[in-house]
């Protein structure tokens, strides 16, 4: 059996905080972050969003960015998310040494359209060239650390992205290829998103309702979260704090459609099953999902299929808190590890918000009244366009 | 080794020519109607995931039976124009405020693997996908990722190749069947065809 892969730090911005104690309280207190549209320039304010409440200018000063040079929103959440976390590792200090993986699909769009609406020229051509595509985007937070970083990593996989980093940052050590991984993923809202999933119809005008009979669409959220990986002798060898490990992670296709996932959740079920097999344990011993929940008929419908088929009818503990961060696209997969994260350390069940109704062909029926919980297992689902699944098992360390 | 090659004007299987009055679209579509038929999804795609899926369809014709329902093949693809000439088109939808017509037809190609993900659903294929950009095409750096790929005791086969469309009337696409002990999957063998 190969090494343990552990988790020594965590980062994370989202709409309930712009670190990890403020996402913790608003988990803890039922407060989500899902609002009118604040901070994107469009003229669609029906539609609430999980904005990270931060300016790119207010990020740049917590960050102490001059203003002169580009940043894009990616960039500069997904900084705040790996500086929080390297910190956490006690690793903020290492050289020439790790490996940054972002999963971003949007990277450095946001930049792009606000040039374009300026009517570009030749300069921001070239600017929007440097800051646009998703690898510039981890390449300029890598930048922002120094020699901290030897390599650089950007794995697009639509909304499971950040989850495929984390499973690929594990991969690396376990292949002997990295000793540290910084893995996750950072997406801002972009015009061209929000239009997008809006010319979808996946989009609701109220608050997301995750599980629930009368669910009409998703909230977009943007935000960015990173776990710093290593090998257990890694850590241990370095004094590290080990705050839990990851002990499966499945990856599986849907083959299915290029946006709707399958009725009976083949891709869902696959990769849970396999993550499951790779921890070496059971449907009873999980004692928490954090679903993908985005809130569509389509997912919740299908990701309920999916959990029944494996777990039968004992179901256990289930929320989306896509309720509270909204969905954060290439992001989610990370910000929900962390979430997850936070869950098992400080021993709580996160809450599903917005449900009351149970769906009528019997989905699942998810947890609405935050409670103390012992969590030694926890399963956290992202899964992406395309039918690009993934299901990851953090466990609690024990030596 | 089975392989197909797709140009705008030209369809050779195995070395051999097949056929064609038309060429561009039409010919896809003359090439769907003739040889496929069988999946009226086609008409959906966009011009990218015509080629890519005709051509996969031509190349897994030559096999038998056909493999269908499996995780031990993956599909790994590459071009250089990524998904813009499906960008173009969603772009126009959007361009101009008083003629705004946003569709998820369109926006729904505007990513390069959805041709990954059409031939995987086409075929029941759950295993490895990947479609890689690349700044031009290299015959080695295709040949060293698909190698790669193999290093995944589960992958047995891996469906591969160029699919790159500049327009809707200029592309090629080049595909081919690697079986995980293939001797002849050369570098030199991707440039030959």
């Amino acid at each position: 059996m190969s090494e343990k892969i552990v988790i020594t730090g965590s980062g994370i911005v989202s709409a309930i905080g712009n670190n990890r104690q403020q996402c913790l309280e608003n988990l803890k207190n039922g407060f989500s972050g899902i609002s009118e549209v604040r901070y994107l320039p469009t003229v669609h304010h029906e539609f609430p969003v999980g904005e990270v409440k931060l300016s790119n200018s207010q990020m740049c000063d917590l960050l102490g960015i001059g203003h002169s040079q580009v940043y894009s929103r990616t960039t500069l959440m997904g900084i705040m998310a790996v500086k929080e976390a390297l910190a956490q590792a006690g690793a903020s200090d290492t050289q020439n040494y790790m490996t940054l993986i972002s999963g971003t699909t949007v990277g450095g769009m946001d930049v792009s359209e606000q040039l374009f609406s300026q009517g570009m020229s030749q300069d921001d051509c070239s600017n929007c060239i440097a800051t646009h595509t998703c690898g510039a985007s981890t390449n300029a937070i890598a930048a922002y650390f120094g020699d901290t970083f030897n390599s650089t990593i950007t794995p697009s996989t639509a909304c499971s992205s950040a989850l495929n980093a984390i499973i690929l940052g594990s991969d690396l050590i376990k292949a002997g290829l990295a000793q540290m991984v910084v893995a996750g993923g950072s997406e801002s809202l972009t015009l061209f998103h929000l239009n997008g999933f809006k010319s979808l119809m996946i989009l609701d005008t109220e608050p997301c309702k995750p599980f629930d009979e009368h669910r009409k669409g998703l909230n977009l959220g943007e935000g960015a979260a990173f776990v710093v990986l290593e090998s257990e002798t890694h850590a241990i060898s370095r004094n590290a704090h080990i705050l839990a490990n990851i002990s499966g992670y499945g990856n599986a296709c849907d083959a299915f459609h290029q946006t709707a996932s399958s009725p009976n959740g083949e891709g869902a079920f696959l990769a849970m099953s396999k993550a499951l097999s790779e921890a070496h344990i059971t449907t009873q011993d999980i004692d928490y999902i954090n679903a993908h929940g985005t809130g569509t008929p389509n997912n919740d419908q299908s990701e309920s299929a999916a959990i029944h088929r494996l777990f039968d009818d004992k179901v256990p503990p289930v929320s989306s808190t896509k309720s509270f961060t909204g969905h954060t696209t290439s992001a989610s997969g990370s910000i929900e590890t962390v979430i997850s994260l936070l869950a098992m350390q400080e021993q709580f069940l996160p809450v599903n918000l917005g449900w009351s109704t149970p769906m009528k062909d019997g989905g699942i029926i998810p947890i609405t009244e935050s409670r103390k919980a012992s969590l030694s297992n926890v399963m956290c689902n992202s899964f992406g366009f395309g039918g690009n699944d993934s299901s990851l098992i953090l466990s609690k360390y024990t030596k | 080794m089975n392989w197909v090659r797709v140009r705008k004007d030209s369809v050779v299987i195995n070395g051999n020519m097949l056929a064609t009055e038309s060429t561009g679209q039409a010919m896809l579509k003359e090439v769907y109607k003739k040889c496929i038929g069988d999946y009226p999804k086609f008409f959906k795609m966009d011009a990218l995931c015509r080629l890519g899926f005709v051509a996969s369809e031509l190349l897994l014709q030559q096999e038998s039976p056909r493999v269908v329902n499996t995780e031990h093949r993956a599909v790994i693809l590459f071009n250089r124009s990524s998904s813009l000439c499906d960008d173009r088109n969603y772009q126009e939808t959007i361009q101009d405020s008083d003629n705004f017509f946003p569709s998820p037809a369109v926006f729904v190609y505007t990513l390069p693997n959805i041709i990954t993900g059409e031939i995987s659903i086409r075929n029941k294929y759950y295993g490895e996908t990947l479609f890689a950009v690349l700044k031009q095409f290299d015959a080695r750096e295709i040949h060293d990722i698909v190698c790669e790929a193999f290093l995944d005791s589960m992958t047995l086969d891996v469906i591969t190749g160029w699919v790159d469309c500049e327009s809707d009337d200029d592309f090629e696409a080049c595909m081919l069947l690697v079986a995980r002990d293939e001797n002849n999957f050369t570098p030199e063998f991707i440039n030959e065809i």
